[in-house]
């Protein structure tokens, strides 16, 4: 196990490298000067600001000090921008509101997921299991980005319930849409995958060895069945993830939360490229970490994997 | 994996027997009657977007000055606009006509550039095998664990937003999967008599792949490209909707959503609804299809 | 009193065409301590009628008739009832070793939990008597090997752990299914030595279940042949190995390749097994049998009773062998 964890590690870190190096790349052969706006700068004064943000030196001692800043420091440079704040600065401020309803939307799709797709594969054929599918078929073609103005129609605009935007300090009625808005597509996969790998282990020839021993439903249900079904989903958390990583742009810009997503389309938007390219890494470390997490998970549930 | 005796008594058609492989794929598609519908429906799809904005009179950026300053009443939809206008009185009938064209002219390409991408790298690594096949697959695995849609919106952003960056980004970021599918098959493919006497005979590496392990590839690149063309879709809508995809005067479903969604606390609802139920229908519709079509080729592998 | 008494079981399936008659009207029974072979080709109801026997039948089989496990009728059990039963009294083993334990829990895991679940032992308490029982079955350095996962077993060794596992409650009646038919020939031998062994020394009554006749003509007192879910002939094994009185159970012995007669001709039976949605009227071997009658296709043979034999067929018992 600890030599399955070491390897794993071991691919981790030179992947999340290759991340920055990879964004460090494509920026630097990005074509035009960041500050090219509008109002082309002064030669002089242009040639002041690109030695202040380094980008005069040479290739290969950018990349270098670029990743040695981040991985030392955790210092991605100033905002290109955002002129008198540094990228750090700004994850630091955006990232926890957008890690909380993150983190509650994984609980929420995973744990209802979960518990429909079980539910429904031990009733197959119930109006439940029906309920069950149909749900996650229909939320296949409802992504947050469709999602999102739907419940805002109708909690926010007919019925008044909720508020359709905000943040107050990660109030609870504030949490509500955001979280139902992220979770629901990816509450459907893992509702499907869950029920379609019960269903497997539950005609598997071992549940009937359980069963001819003796135990009750309840027993090889919860002991002997939940434990395999699980491997699909877990193996579709890191998915999820990114899902969820991903879509969070769309829900920090419809709920206006002042989470990381709304810095970063205004970062792409106005081509400021040391914040996006922070974001950037700090998503992609953040799922390969996650990922190796996973990994880590199904070796623990499943013996065979481990050596 | 059998041994406890089934009891669900599954029966198979004797008559079936003689049919090619596609003939029977054919019929058991035709038989499963969602799938049917979806491909009619898809059909009905593609003939709107083609002629929607030639029905409708109107161009895209054509701007309709009697409803101007009030959309809510005068740009319901009516006789004139069948959807509707837009909060700039433009025609939502051609625009959402001209949406759901370039979502899925996005869908079908990005489909195509992931498939051949992947077909091709999956069956490289798969034929070749060894080192060549481990570094290749490392390489998948090392790929798909970053969030794509920064590395995509990263792009976008610094070589300039363009309607071919956006199909070629996305068919880049879409074929790990389909690669990984691939190179599966072709292992399994790789160990049939025809491919060893191919070997055998010494033909080209290059030619085998082409001629023996692809046509072999078809059924289940097909599934998976149709499976694939609604994510590519969704990808899309999802970048457009940030306002960091297709831009005006040109728009997408997505685009449409996202315009339609930010007016409706004005009340012009149908400004969401109609480009909604196209996504909706549209992605159904491939989604539908493809399981079809997974049922229909590939019998034994149901979900 | 028997120990246990099955009469005129019936297992008919629902199916989304016609019902399936996978048993029908099938009686035996078993004696304390004794080795019954239940012989038959695939489909011809055998594992059926003893999953049904213990409630494992599935959701869309209707089981009629009596199974009398001690003067209890096992059908009318509630299900907590038979899980009791099948804890504790009816134990199992299956064909496919390799997939029958859990492949996710140890084994110490899979074995204590019966212990733990009905006879409220405490898991050290039950731990050792897994170790002793993987001792009984000759599985070596078992205090250690009960760490183990099932992977790390083989087959054969696989197949032992499932019967320590089926013995841990000292059952009156072990059914095994096809024990031996997944596994290397050598190691079948052990676990048919095994077997017997556990015979001898708890008196555990035995349900072979196998279509292999070398197998039952090694270890087991009585048979009992199935065909199309039906009873064709049972008694001593030496009696209907020396003289069979049903062309069902004649047929099966000379498709056994055997050392003292000519080899070239190994004989097969003609036909395919028989469908078991078609419900017959009459004898259910008829479409295949040399020695068919008319009245074959029309009437199902009555069960003749002699000399402690049992035989359900229309032809002449003196005509058929000869």
């Amino acid at each position: 196990m600890a030599f399955y964890i070491t390897r794993r590690i071991l691919v981790a870190v030179p992947t999340i490298l290759a991340l920055i190096v990879f964004s460090f790349i494509i920026m630097y052969l990005a074509p035009g000067s960041p500050f090219a706006g509008e109002r082309p700068l002064p030669e002089a004064t242009l040639a002041n600001i690109e030695a202040l943000y380094g980008l005069n030196r040479p290739f290969y001692e950018q990349v270098f000090r670029y990743v040695w800043n981040i991985v030392v420091h955790f210092d991605f440079g100033p905002s290109l921008v955002y002129r008198d704040r540094s990228v750090s600065e700004i994850i630091a401020q955006g990232f926890p509101v957008t890690l909380t309803y993150g983190f509650l939307s994984f609980i929420v799709a995973v744990s209802v997921g979960v518990v429909l797709g079980v539910v429904a594969a031990l009733r197959q054929n119930s109006w439940l299991d029906y309920l069950a599918v149909g749900v996650s078929i229909g939320a296949q073609v409802l992504p947050n980005f469709v999602m999102a103005p739907i419940l805002v129609l109708t909690f926010t605009l007919w019925l008044g319930w909720l508020p359709g935007g905000g943040w107050q300090g990660g109030e609870l009625p504030y949490l509500i849409l955001p979280v139902i808005a992220l979770s629901t597509s990816f509450m459907a996969s893992i509702a499907r995958i869950t029920r379609s790998s019960m269903l497997e282990v539950l005609n598997a020839d071992f549940i009937f060895t359980v069963r001819a021993k003796g135990l009750p439903k309840r027993r090889w249900v919860l002991r002997h069945a939940l434990k395999p079904a699980m491997l699909p989903v877990i193996s579709y958390l890191g998915p999820t993830f990114v899902g969820l990583i991903t879509g969070s742009v769309v829900i920090d810009i419809y709920f206006s939360t002042g989470g990381i997503g709304q810095y970063f389309v205004n970062a792409a938007i106005n081509r400021d490229y040391s914040l996006i390219m922070g974001i950037t890494i700090l998503t992609g470390t953040l799922t390969v970490v996650f990922n190796l997490l996973v990994d880590i998970a199904y070796a623990w549930i499943d013996p065979r994997i481990r050596y | 994996m059998n041994l406890i005796q089934r009891t669900n008594f599954e029966f198979s058609a004797r008559d079936e027997d003689h049919r090619s492989l596609w003939q029977d794929a054919l019929i058991r598609f035709r038989r499963n009657r969602a799938a049917s519908a979806s491909v009619l429906v898809l059909a009905l799809i593609a003939i709107y977007s083609i002629f929607g904005p030639t029905l409708s009179g109107w161009t895209t950026e054509e701007i309709d000055w009697s409803v101007i300053g009030s959309v809510e009443t005068m740009g319901k939809p009516s006789g004139i606009h069948y959807f509707g206008t837009d909060e700039l009185g433009r025609d939502l009938f051609t625009r959402t006509a001209i949406g759901t064209r370039i979502s899925l002219i996005v869908g079908l390409i990005g489909a195509l550039i992931a498939v051949f991408v992947g077909t091709l790298y999956g069956a490289i690594a798969g034929y070749f095998g060894g080192k060549l096949d481990n570094v290749m697959m490392r390489f998948v695995d090392v790929a798909m664990s970053i969030p794509y849609m920064f590395v995509l919106i990263l792009m976008l952003v610094v070589f300039g937003r363009s309607i071919v960056l956006l199909f070629i980004g996305i068919g880049l970021v879409s074929w790990l999967d389909m690669a990984r599918i691939v190179r599966g098959q072709t292992l399994s493919i790789r160990t049939r008599e025809f491919v060893e006497n191919a070997v055998v005979s010494g033909v080209l590496p290059f030619f085998i792949i082409l001629r023996h392990i692809v046509p072999n590839l078809l059924g289940i690149v097909i599934v998976y490209a149709t499976l694939l063309v609604p994510n590519i879709i969704l990808y899309e809508s999802f970048i457009s909707f940030l306002g960091l995809g297709v831009q005006e005067p040109n728009t997408s479903l997505g685009a449409l959503i996202s315009s339609g969604s930010s007016q409706m606390q004005y009340g012009t609802l149908w400004q969401l609804a109609f480009p909604l139920f196209f996504f909706v229908i549209t992605l159904f519709g491939f989604f539908f299809a493809g399981d079809g079509m997974r049922d229909a080729l590939d019998p034994k592998d149901r979900l | 009193m028997n120990l246990l008494d099955i009469r005129n079981l019936q297992v008919v399936f629902k199916t989304t065409t016609k019902p399936v008659h996978a048993v029908n009207g099938v009686s035996f029974h078993l004696d304390v301590g004794e080795i019954l072979g239940v012989v038959g080709e695939s489909g011809s109801g055998k594992s059926q009628m003893t999953f049904a026997m213990v409630g494992l039948h599935s959701k869309n089989a209707k089981v009629s008739g009596q199974a009398l496990f001690e003067g209890v009728d096992l059908l009318e059990l509630n299900e907590g009832e038979l899980e009791r039963i099948r804890a504790t009294q009816i134990a199992m083993i299956f064909q496919n070793p390799m997939t029958a334990l859990n492949p996710y829990l140890r084994i110490s895991d899979q074995m204590a939990e019966i212990l733990t679940f009905h006879q409220g032992m405490l898991k050290s308490q039950a731990l050792m008597h897994c170790i002793h029982m993987l001792d009984v079955v000759q599985i070596p350095d078992a205090k250690n090997r009960l760490r183990m996962y099932p992977h790390e077993f083989s087959g054969g060794m696989r197949q032992r752990v499932l019967i320590a596992m089926a013995l841990l409650c000292q059952p009156r009646i072990l059914i095994a299914d096809e024990p031996t038919t997944a596994l290397d020939v050598t190691v079948q031998a052990q676990i048919v030595e095994l077997l017997k062994n556990i015979r001898q020394e708890f008196g555990t009554a035995i349900i072979l279940i196998t279509h292999d006749l070398g197998l039952v003509a090694g270890m087991t007192d009585r048979i009992v042949v199935m065909y199309g879910g039906q009873v064709m002939e049972s008694g001593t094994t030496e009696s209907i190995f020396s003289s069979p009185e049903h062309p069902y159970t004649t047929a099966l012995l000379d498709a056994v390749p055997r050392l003292d007669r000519d080899s070239d001709s190994l004989s097969v039976i003609a036909g395919d097994p028989l469908d078991v949605r078609d419900r017959w009227k009459g004898c259910p071997f008829e479409p295949r049998c040399e020695y068919h009658l008319p009245m074959c296709l029309q009437t199902r043979p009555p069960i003749e009773t002699a000399n402690g034999r049992i035989r359900a067929c229309h032809v002449d018992r003196n005509l058929i062998g000869k």
